[in-house]
């Protein structure tokens, strides 16, 4: 498990709008594509998805409805609404923000100051 | 429209309730076989790959009751479970029921009754004769319960629906009873009640009054002026302090 990282509170909404984004997905179809995305350097369990997952389709961020998958299985696919991809859009830009003012505040030199 | 929105997905959350458990226990075991699945095509039999995919999801039952939760408030849940569940109790025995319900109608009905007459006997009595017909004279405007001597006059005399009308001010004035003055609150009768009568209409039932609340009698001055009574209050006598003070004359 070296080389993965635990998630920050609050990360894990970001990164489902973003895997669903690229296309509807069925719960454990969301984490492969994470884990996809994120070049397995991401530490989610598995269960936690789900509470995540509902509270974005009561946010109205996410829709649900059933199909059949791949494996030819019934499961819930998800996909955005407008409001979603509106948000995804705002705390992509805020993430963004944090993690260029983290790393260039992390980068500094001495001769800087 | 919020508000329409929230009170249509309780409304759909009361009423398919069961439906939603199964969706969810559905969306679940999905998610497991779908791990089992790929498991297997990397090489696991079946039972091995099943069991490898329960553990990686971890607390199944945890997770489920934070889905539940995430789904629209685990409280309403289990009050709209906790409520059906005892009408259906309630239904199923209806004897137990109807008893129950007179028991408690007859104990509440009954504890009401029995407290308004001890609240009104025993707990909050006014200390006086035929309480109920006692009242206060305000002026109709202000409801202010200031009136000028002179219009206290006027009242007193064209009174023709009260037994008695009495006033009263009140100042503050030094109380000494041995160990220094306090400062006390004086209510005076502007004038003299009639005779051997201290409160005029407000009399207190001599029985039930504490003698230390006993009062100076009125006086007449010489030159027909009266003093006015002196009477002090169990408050007072408290908090002077004295068991059972002298009153002055």
């Amino acid at each position: 498990m070296s080389g993965q990282a635990q998630l920050l509170p609050g990360t894990l909404d970001l990164l489902i709008l973003k895997a669903v984004s690229l296309g509807p997905l069925h719960g454990y179809g969301v984490l492969l594509r994470i884990g996809q995305i994120s070049e397995r350097a991401l530490l989610i369990e598995q269960g936690a998805l789900y509470p995540a997952l509902f509270r974005l389709v009561r946010q109205g961020l996410l829709k649900a409805s059933w199909g059949t998958s791949e494996n030819n299985r019934r499961a819930k696919f998800y996909e955005l609404t407008a409001l979603g991809r509106k948000r995804l859009r705002e705390e992509a830009d805020g993430w963004n923000r944090l993690a260029t003012a983290m790393a260039s505040a992390l980068a500094a030199q001495p001769e800087e100051i | 429209m919020k508000l329409l929105a929230y009170l249509r997905s309780l409304a759909a959350r009361f009423f398919h309730r069961s439906q939603i458990e199964d969706d969810l226990e559905e969306e679940l075991r999905a998610h497991i076989e779908h791990r089992t699945d790929d498991l297997k095509r990397s090489g696991l039999d079946r039972a091995e790959a099943e069991r490898r995919a329960h553990i990686e999801f971890g607390g199944h039952e945890r997770f489920k009751e934070e889905s539940r939760e995430a789904l629209g408030g685990n409280f309403i849940e289990t009050l709209i479970k906790d409520v059906r569940f005892s009408l259906r109790v309630l239904r199923k025995s209806r004897g137990f029921t109807i008893v129950a319900v007179l028991t408690l109608a007859l104990a509440i009905g009954a504890n009401a009754v029995v407290f308004s007459v001890l609240n009104a006997l025993i707990l909050r009595p006014l200390n006086v004769p035929r309480a109920e017909s006692l009242y206060t004279i305000e002026h109709g405007s202000d409801k202010s319960l200031v009136l000028s001597y002179p219009d206290y006059l006027d009242l007193r005399d064209r009174n023709r629906s009260f037994e008695g009308l009495a006033a009263y001010n009140n100042i503050h004035v030094g109380l000494d009873t041995g160990d220094g003055p306090s400062r006390s609150r004086r209510d005076t009768p502007p004038e003299l009640p009639p005779p051997h009568s201290v409160f005029g209409p407000l009399e207190p039932d001599p029985e039930s009054v504490p003698p230390a609340c006993a009062a100076t009698p009125p006086r007449s001055s010489p030159d027909g002026t009266a003093t006015a009574p002196l009477a002090l209050s169990p408050a007072a006598i408290r908090q002077t302090g004295a068991a059972n003070p002298e009153l002055p004359h």
